[in-house]
């Protein structure tokens, strides 16, 4: 580690803690607070990646994320930015976008067949022969993109994170520092984040030969933790702006949903890059990662290196990396008077030679294009381009470029402000404000340290003004005083074709002039087409300079020539942080722990976890439900039914409600007696089915679909209100289990466990009781859903898995089963029973369904009344059929939906089917054609293979059709 | 006929698997002690969830729900989701113009009594006994496993008022209050739904070190 610089409090590493780490398999040492490509330079590694499509070495270029070069993958985890990467004892990671390794990379060879492969080379080629077409989609595919995604790597589930503040500042550099501080002190409750590791921005690395930016750093650190009501959160990206001042926050683990009143965007700037020839080689870095090395991670960027300067702060970067023991070769400064600022005179005295009006023309590569042998400066022109012909080699090990700055301001653009172009600073500085948004800094083009903090605390109580927290008058926007920090045009032709505009995407300069010549002269054409800004980095080095080269070309003004749409997320952010932690909920039963444990097979029914059928030993799954099924027929059997809606309509005009809601009669429905009833949207399709069992002369206790109960619900709440009746309704749905204890046996087993007489004649079938089972307060329905006799026990959730066990208990004599929601489907469907949402669906009315008995006779009104009284008068398409197959057939049988065929046309689709039945053969239910529902008929069903099945149009229902065996005049 | 009414929490079965201490508390078996009382009463103040679905609760509603309660010699809520406190750890809220909840302390028979049989429903008022899942988190640091969990700004709610939102995305119902100076969360939830809440909210609790305890903490009675 002989790259590293004394240690210095404030560095960001702890020399004294060495941390070992492997990168393409080789073992190396960094240091505690290191990031990957620190160490690795640190080490003298300069080789960090491979570019994106001519597979180029690259190294440290920005050294803040805001370039992709180091991308690496490890530990199940891929695309990780080796400039925001903190190295772990034990890490180990290699390059992303390989073939062979980083330092040989077979891909490189891409490199040789460039000039075949311009922007959009994909959009021409390979179109014909377009049977080829495939091929070439997979090779170009397969040598594209960046990481692979690990499909067997897991990783904890990243914590979903809500917060809220009065007043979010993003960027705790100077300005947002004082802008957090002056909020806070106004009494709004701050937090402030920023993506770096610690707070303090450009004071921890480039403001250093200030020996009061520390001073500051550290007094306003003080002061903002004294204060309860400010939140200081480091490492944490502000990744979007979303309306109302939603913002995501992005940290390691998690992403934050943060609610703010208002927000402050200290957000600083992009150091931005000059475009020459090999302007992306390992040893061409930006000033600021130079300086970022120094005072950061006490790395020494180079031995010698060349300068090339737009502003003041390449003077800065110079004295830095004079100070750090780097031999400074030259000063190339673009400018063609230079500059005469007092750092410019240090450097000058301290022996540095200046080219003023000159530029780095070529960056010369030494072995394997894996490091620098030297710059070619050359002066520049009246135009400022570059006069190859009088060059001048230099040698060195680096060109630190430092040019010029572009504001970070994606997240002002997400907000709505708008911007204006300024010609002293050469920037975008917001002009249109935005409610409640503010920005401060280096945004609003301030470059001096005390402009800064002034700006922040500008900004500051501005937001509190805006909250209605401060009287004091925010002072104005300062504007900045001196040389522009940004060169206007740092880009230089090269006929090498090897000055790059977009390092993420592989664009040299030509690419954009050949873009230009087909006709993208737009900016946000030009951005599709050559795909500039379209990388990892979202053109943060390219975009501004894209911008730039369009606007000369076009020869309009930057203004004129705009900017591209700056949309969330500002950086890559993690899939898993998106997704956050599951949160699915499923139902549960209360009887859930009593079908696990008899061996329920559960399955998902909407949000509920219900069991299919119970498993038996060696028994496979469509035998258990036949035996289930059959067991009801011939003894006894108990489902839950607990996921049915249950529903209580009270009030004196509860019965006038109901006949308002469903199609049938309730206004002379005795008490303890239940009734059909059957509910259509107002064009008459059905929506819910049920059974309506009146308690009380005011009381009525309604069941519902499972899945259809909360809409259904919802439903009534809207027509009690409309209708203006005076009705009470409660959703007992949550409250009550159901039980159904059904089949020949069933009364045999309740007869114990109850107070209420179930002789026939005192609680005969559609009859309605209330009393005890098992010691438990329950409603008691006499129904026929699965066509035997059969208890609907309707009681507190609470008590559900008691009186389930003291049921199976009492009927255990009688060889009680459970039956699953399998069985009860077959048993329904050999009754004829339809189901809402499986025989009927969003155009289904009663007529088709034959379910016109349901409609109660010469009713004024109700929900869907006058849309059934036309569509009475119209055709039916269709109608609602049993269908019966061969007995024993061993042909294959459809499933629900095939469809069936006639004279090769489609006249209907199967529903329902059951293939296995306690009646000997396969059956059905389908709707079809009117002209084919006649019992009898015989047609076809089409299956996936195309082959067709015969099957009977038969008479429903399939089973007891005279109703004996659910009324059951015996008992 | 069986002598037992035996009630359940519908987590029920998880409380089981950690093999508590169990008392019986309105007819139900509820889990006392997961730990010393010392670990308990300081998870209590740190970060700690609690069932206590054992509480019995009512719904009222009709025209004359209020004027009924106020028959019953019970402080009626004025405002909509407003919460009044009542003897003995009851909770009366109200929900609507004419809608209220209310929930019994732990062992108070109040919504038992009121309760009314069918035989003497009062005009216009209907009552439902409830079973919703009452989950409490306690302590400090349980903004945090809201903040996980939930979208609201609950430093921003109106005091004693119930709060209907979701969390872990179950709707429920939220009250917030304080217990010995560190904040508490009740919520109440729909049973069904209630084994994925708790085993969400325990997930998070555990990920803060926090931990599940039994009503013994706050009910030293139970223990």
């Amino acid at each position: 580690m002989s790259e590293r610089l004394p240690p210095l409090p404030t560095h960001w590493i702890d020399q004294n803690q060495p941390v070992a780490f492997r990168f393409e398999g080789r073992l190396y040492h960094g240091c505690a607070g290191d990031v990957l490509s620190s160490a690795l330079w640190a080490n003298r590694v300069r080789v960090l990646g491979r570019s994106f499509k001519y597979h180029r070495p690259r190294g440290i270029y920005s050294l803040a994320g805001h370039d992709v070069n180091v991308m690496v993958a490890g530990q199940g985890r891929t695309n990780l930015r080796g400039d925001l990467l903190p190295i772990q004892s034990g890490m180990d990671v290699r390059a992303v976008n390989t073939l062979g390794g980083v330092r040989r990379d077979w891909l490189k060879l891409i490199e040789m067949f460039g000039r075949f492969l311009p922007v959009g080379f994909y959009y021409k080629a390979f179109h014909t022969p377009r049977r080829l077409f495939p091929f070439y989609e997979r090779r170009i595919r397969g040598i594209s993109g960046l990481g692979r995604i690990d499909p067997d790597a897991r990783e904890p589930a990243s914590p979903k994170d809500y917060a809220f503040c009065d007043l979010l500042v993003v960027g705790c550099g100077p300005a947002g520092l004082s802008a957090a501080l002056a909020a806070a002190e106004q009494g709004l409750r701050v937090l402030a984040v920023d993506e770096q590791p610690r707070p303090g921005g450009s004071l921890c690395w480039q403001s250093t030969s200030d020996p009061q930016a520390e001073t500051i750093r550290q007094n306003l650190l003080q002061q903002l933790s004294q204060r309860d009501n400010v939140e200081l959160r480091c490492g944490t990206q502000a990744a979007g702006w979303y309306a109302d001042h939603w913002i995501a926050l992005v940290d390691a683990v998690r992403m934050t949903k943060l609610r703010a009143k208002a927000t402050l965007l200290a957000t600083g700037c992009f150091e931005q890059p000059a475009v020459f020839q090999n302007n992306d080689l390992p040893g061409v870095l930006l000033g600021s990662a130079a300086q970022r090395l120094i005072h950061l991670y006490a790395t020494r960027p180079c031995k010698r290196a060349v300068i090339l300067a737009g502003n003041s702060d390449a003077y800065r970067v110079a004295g830095d990396l004079h100070a750090a023991g780097v031999q400074v070769a030259a000063v190339a400064d673009l400018r063609p008077d230079g500059e005469s600022t007092a750092v410019a005179r240090q450097v000058a005295e301290a022996g540095i030679s200046i080219f003023k009006g000159h530029t780095v023309y070529d960056a010369i590569p030494g072995r394997r294009k894996q490091c620098l042998e030297g710059a070619v400066l050359c002066p520049l022109d009246d135009g400022g381009q570059p006069r190859a012909d009088q060059g001048r080699r230099v040698d060195c090990d680096a060109v630190v470029v430092s040019v010029g700055w572009t504001a970070n301001s994606g997240l002002l653009y997400q907000a709505g402000v708008r911007f204006r172009y300024d010609e002293q600073v050469h920037q975008l500085l917001p002009d249109t404000p935005v409610p409640g948004v503010f920005a401060a800094g280096r945004v609003n083009g301030l470059y001096n340290l005390q402009d800064q903090i002034a700006d922040g605390q500008r900004g500051g109580l501005q937001a509190a003004e805006y909250l209605g927290c401060s009287n004091t008058a925010p002072p104005p926007t300062a504007e900045h005083r001196g040389p522009s920090p940004t060169h206007p045009y740092p880009i230089f032709e090269h006929p090498g074709k090897r000055n790059f505009v977009d390092l993420d995407e592989d664009l040299h300069l030509v690419d954009f002039v050949n873009a230009h010549k087909e006709g993208y002269d737009n900016i946000e054409l030009l951005k599709r087409f050559t795909t500039v800004g379209m990388g990892p980095s979202q053109g943060k080095l390219a975009n501004n300079n894209s911008v730039r080269i369009l606007s000369r070309l076009n020869q309009r003004t930057i203004a004129e020539t705009g900017t591209t749409t700056s949309r969330p997320f500002q950086q890559p952010v993690p899939l898993s942080h998106l997704a956050g932690r599951r949160f699915h909920p499923l139902r549960r039963s209360p009887l859930h722990q009593q079908h696990v444990e008899l061996g329920g097979q559960l399955i998902h029914a909407g949000n509920w976890l219900r069991p299919e059928y119970y498993s038996r030993p060696d028994t496979p799954r469509s035998a258990c439900i036949l035996e289930e099924a059959s067991h009801v027929r011939q003894a006894v059997g108990l489902i839950d039914l607990s996921t049915l809606g249950k529903l209580e309509i009270n009030g004196p005009d509860s019965a006038r409600f109901l006949e308002a809601i469903y199609t049938g009669r309730f206004q002379k429905q005795s008490v303890g007696r239940t009734r059909y009833g059957l509910a259509c949207d107002e064009s008459g399709v059905i929506i819910e089915d049920g059974v309506i069992a009146r308690l009380a002369p005011d009381r009525f206790y309604v069941t519902a679909t499972s899945s259809g109960a909360a809409a259904f619900y919802r439903e009534l709440q809207r027509w009690a209100l409309v209708l203006n009746m005076n009705v009470s309704l409660l959703n007992a749905t949550p409250h009550l289990a159901a039980l159904n204890l059904a089949g020949p046996q069933a009364r045999s087993v309740l007869r114990d466990l109850t107070d209420i007489d179930l002789h026939h004649d005192r609680f005969p079938y559609l009859g309605v009781r209330q009393g005890l089972v098992a010691g438990i307060p329950a409603t008691l329905m006499r129904v026929g859903f699965v066509g035997e006799l059969g208890y609907e026990i309707h009681l507190p959730t609470t008590a559900a898995a008691h009186v389930w066990d003291a049921l199976m208990q009492a009927g255990n004599p009688h060889g009680i089963r459970a039956f699953g929601v399998e069985a009860q489907r077959l048993l329904r469907l050999e009754k004829g029973h339809l189901i809402v949402g499986q025989d009927t669906d969003a155009l289904t009315h009663p007529f088709e369904a034959d379910l016109e008995w349901a409609l109660g006779k010469n009713k004024s009104f109700f929900v869907g009344s006058r849309s059934l009284d036309v569509l009475k008068r119209q055709t039916s398409t269709r109608r609602l059929v049993g269908l019966a197959f061969e007995p024993q057939s061993r042909q294959r049988l459809p499933e629900e939906c095939h469809l069936i065929i006639h004279n090769e046309q489609i006249v209907g689709r199967v529903t329902s089917i059951a293939p296995d039945t306690t009646l000997g053969f396969p059956i059905a239910m389908a709707f079809i054609q009117p002209d084919l529902s006649q019992p009898g008929t015989c047609i076809h069903i089409r299956l996936d293979d195309g082959s067709l099945v015969p099957a009977v149009v038969s008479q429903m229902p399939f089973y007891d059709a005279d109703n004996q065996r659910q009324q059951d005049l015996d008992g | 006929m069986l002598e037992h009414t035996i009630r359940h929490s519908p987590i029920h079965a998880w409380l089981a698997s950690r093999s508590p201490r169990w008392s019986v508390c309105c007819g139900m078996p509820v889990a006392v002690q997961f730990d010393s009382e010392d670990a308990e009463q300081r998870a209590l103040e740190s970060l700690a969830l609690c069932d206590q679905s054992a509480t019995l609760k009512l719904s009222i509603k009709g025209p004359r729900a209020a004027d009924w309660l106020a028959e019953h010699e019970l402080p009626v809520p004025t405002d909509i989701y407003a919460a009044q406190r009542l003897d003995h750890g009851s909770l009366l809220v109200r929900l609507g113009a004419d809608e209220f909840f209310l929930q019994g302390g732990l062992g108070d028979e109040l919504p038992n009594q009121l309760l009314p049989t069918p035989d003497a429903a009062a005009e216009d008022v209907y009552c439902l006994e409830r079973q919703d899942a009452t989950l409490l988190l306690s302590g400090r640091r349980s903004p945090q496993v809201l903040a996980q969990t939930c979208g609201l700004n609950f430093a921003e709610q109106p005091k004693s008022h119930l709060v209907f939102t979701r969390i872990a995305g179950v709707s429920v119902g939220v009250f917030p209050d304080t217990h010995a100076g560190y904040p508490t969360f009740q919520l109440w939830a729909d049973p069904s739904y209630a084994l994925d809440l708790w085993e969400s909210l325990v997930q998070i609790l555990e990920s803060l070190e926090g931990t599940v305890v039994g009503l013994g903490c706050l009910h030293p009675e139970l223990q």
